[in-house]
């Protein structure tokens, strides 16, 4: 491994640590923290929601015209 | 986050998981519905946490599949095994029937092996809909019990959506 990888771990590891320091020392939220910070996880979860349906739809749409072609390379 | 063993979760599941191109867990039921799990970082200042997203994109209902819910409980065990952590679950404000979905999921979680294991926490919170009117969510923490600051993490829940009950959403 070069040193610019070994740099990139150390600095990775150093968020991480910095980032567990930060949650160690957090002493509590307000009510409006609170909300807003389930406002943005509802939000996230509903942008998660939309996207996931149109790669399912997306898959199934591919699946179908796979199966299709199959079976169009079978009749001839 | 540690990335699931399919190997593990195959080995018990009732339906075959598979992973997406994207990295999210699918699974096709005996009626053909697809299901998609996923896993997401919470980003609370305390502790880590990771909300669970469950879909179906038909969004249809499949009464009496065991199935499901027994192919749901080995993701969700997977997830602990590797990621002994918390995990958020807060139920889908789709067509208004997130108490109907809190309740089965809650069904589903509350065997008695997993009460043996995890502490799950659940209420309803006010909150307002994506037009901005009052409504109701759910949601739920799920812990388990060896985790090194139990009780710690179950306080702090507690406090936090007691200060959804005083919360008057803004019509």
């Amino acid at each position: 491994m070069d040193s610019t990888g070994i740099f990139c771990i150390f600095a990775t590891e150093l968020t991480k640590i910095e980032d567990m320091d930060n949650k160690k020392t957090y002493t509590s939220r307000s009510k409006e923290e609170v909300i807003a910070w389930f406002r943005r996880a509802k939000e996230r979860k509903q942008a998660w929601e939309e996207q996931t349906e149109l790669e399912l739809k997306a898959m199934a749409e591919e699946s179908r015209k796979a199966k299709e072609s199959h079976y169009f390379d079978f009749a001839l | 986050m540690n990335i699931l063993n399919l190997e593990m979760i195959n080995a018990h599941a009732e339906y075959q998981v598979f992973m997406s191109q994207s990295g999210k867990y699918l699974f096709k039921t005996d009626y053909g519905i697809l299901y998609a799990v996923d896993f997401e970082l919470d980003n609370n200042p305390y502790y880590t946490a990771y909300w669970f997203n469950l879909t179906n994109p038909e969004h249809s209902k499949s009464p009496g599949d065991i199935k499901i819910p027994q192919t749901i409980i080995c993701i969700i065990e997977e997830f602990f095994r590797l990621n002994p952590e918390v995990l958020l679950y807060m139920c889908s404000t789709d067509n208004g029937q997130q108490a109907q979905r809190a309740r089965l999921f809650l069904r589903w979680f509350n065997g008695y092996k997993q009460q043996q294991k995890y502490v799950i926490k659940a209420t309803d919170v006010n909150s307002t809909d994506s037009k901005g009117k009052p409504s109701k969510d759910y949601v739920a923490l799920i812990i388990q019990r060896t985790h090194p600051l139990l009780n710690e993490i179950i306080q702090r829940f507690d406090e936090e959506i007691q200060m959804f009950n005083d919360y008057k959403p803004v019509t």
